[in-house]
């Protein structure tokens, strides 16, 4: 059984427990066994955001670190984030000895009395790209549970943006089509499909999401989608706030398609219910 | 006494305080040493015994850029120390009362806000005298756990180091008290038996013997002392069913 060391980052379990719960099941019936890090920090996404500067990699590269020895003591070589944000941070986190290494000499600094900072061996992923690796898989479990129900893919920026740390083409995403289509959905494309929300503005300026956000929404409305899903969710958040959107995490819908209703909360049930007379 | 010191010639080490050199004994503790300079402690000093957290110090070596920190009557002097004294750090913050205390992970942060801005630099965590991982504690309040925060806190002995070093000013040892009283009151369950006890000492059930040991001369009382440790009876009087 392959093992995938886990992640988890401060909002999933502090704010979206119910993703946590969804997305763990679906890796469980994929065949993995999924391994919660034994010491873990912020990723550094938050602060990061505040100011451009070499101590946002720090807490990255420290979780890296240690991520690595548990990693060797498992046999495991992947860790996966459900969050973008923690994807994108510890993803840029993990290329910084490939890049300009006066920026990882600077971070690797501020470890070096605690232990051996990470230098590669352990690839970053996003719970979609295994998702999308083990497509096949996906469709199998789902059995075409979804049939003709058209589904909007909603990618935000994190997950696509910089270039170097994007999961699929970030001018023409394709992954999470791939996986509707693996549930037996339709999935529908429409211009905004990867414009940013407005992201952590939410807190300094949220005019700039409700802006943005119903920018995204009347785009979607236009493309006769029944319901949205993202794999950001902080994307997950400013849409329900702003937009009137049927609006899932991937993952739920997934954890719905493969039949693992008990892992999914009662909203999540009421807003799929919908489906099941069509189906 | 002078063969004695001759035989085993005392070793003298320099170290440096207030800008000021001092020939000290090797083998002393930091507090013992400035004692022996000269210093008497009237502030940061407690129980010369590691616990109390009074006696927080940093020091340095020359040529080495590493802030170094201890508690005064636990660490060790060593020759070319520049040492300062921390007797007080100030953390000014009035915990709420038991009735006030909520169980939501927001809670924490309302009232110390400072804690979001941490950025995991660990810096606390090297300069815990104890040992913990203050760090790790913060983080596990940014994410909602509570009683890890409460655990991994358990023996802090609210020195202040950590504070003082924190480049996001966080008050660790008043949040740690906060946290530590809001698992306490919410998060552990009470104890039964201890709740029945308290039920029965104020419904007056061991009023009656009580006066009565109180009543009686001390020899009276060590005899029953010594009885009781010896086989482990106690005089009918006391044994209240």
């Amino acid at each position: 059984m392959q093992v995938l060391l886990y992640y988890p980052g401060c909002s999933i379990k502090r704010d979206f427990p119910e993703v946590e719960k969804a997305s763990l099941a679906v890796l469980a019936a994929l065949g993995y066994k999924v391994v919660e890090l034994r010491d873990w920090y912020c990723c550094g996404g938050f602060p990061g955001t505040l100011a451009w500067d070499h101590i946002k990699y720090v807490s990255a590269l420290r979780t890296l670190s240690m991520a690595y020895q548990q990693a060797r003591e498992l046999g495991a070589s992947t860790i996966v984030t459900l969050c973008a944000f923690c994807y994108n941070t510890l993803k840029q986190a993990s290329q910084l000895h490939e890049g300009s290494l006066e920026m990882y000499k600077r971070v690797a600094d501020y470890l070096r009395d605690e232990f051996e900072p990470y230098r590669g061996g352990l690839r970053v992923a996003h719970f979609i790209e295994i998702l999308y690796e083990r497509v096949k898989e996906v469709a199998k479990l789902a059995e075409g549970r979804l049939k003709k129900i058209k589904v909007a893919a909603y990618y935000g920026c994190v997950l696509l943006r910089p270039k170097a740390v994007a999961v699929d083409n970030p001018d023409n995403p394709r992954i999470i089509e791939e996986i509707i289509k693996a549930l037996g959905a339709e999935p529908v494309t429409y211009p905004y499909r990867t414009y940013c929300c407005g992201s952590f503005q939410i807190l300094a300026e949220p005019s700039i999401v409700k802006r943005n956000v119903e920018k995204i929404a009347a785009s979607i409305a236009g493309s006769g989608a029944e319901i949205v899903v993202t794999p950001c969710q902080l994307c997950l958040y400013n849409l329900r706030k702003y937009s009137n959107l049927k609006i899932l995490d991937l993952s739920e819908l997934v954890a719905y398609a493969m039949n693992l209703q008990e892992s999914l909360s009662p909203e999540v049930l009421r807003a799929v219910r919908t489906f099941e007379s069509k189906t | 006494m002078t063969s004695s010191s001759e035989a085993h010639p005392r070793e003298y080490i320099t170290i440096y305080f207030n800008g000021e050199a001092y020939k000290v004994p090797k083998g002393l503790t930091i507090m013992k040493a400035l004692e022996y300079a000269g210093f008497r402690f009237t502030r940061g000093s407690g129980c010369r015994g590691g616990f109390c957290g009074a006696c927080p110090v940093i020091y340095r070596f020359p040529g080495d850029y590493k802030v170094r920190v201890g508690l005064a009557c636990q660490t060790a002097v060593e020759d070319g120390m520049f040492i300062s004294l921390i007797p007080y750090v100030p953390l000014v913050e009035r915990i709420p009362k038991r009735e006030e205390l909520k169980p939501e992970p927001g809670y924490v942060v309302k009232l110390f806000p400072e804690i979001s801005r941490c950025v995991s630099c660990n810096s606390c965590s090297k300069a815990c005298p104890q040992g913990l991982k203050p760090m790790d504690a913060i983080q596990a309040i940014l994410r909602g756990d509570l009683k890890k925060a409460a655990e991994l806190t358990f023996e802090c002995i609210a020195c202040g180091l950590c504070s003082l070093r924190c480049p996001a000013e966080i008050r660790h040892h008043a949040v740690f008290r906060l946290v530590g009283r809001v698992v306490g009151v919410h998060y552990i369950s009470r104890a039964k038996s201890v709740e029945t006890r308290v039920r029965e000492i104020e419904s007056g059930k061991y009023n009656k013997a009580f006066e009565t040991l109180l009543s009686m001369p001390m020899s009276e009382v060590r005899k029953i002392y010594e009885e009781f440790m010896k086989t482990g009876r106690l005089p009918e009087f006391l044994e209240v069913k």
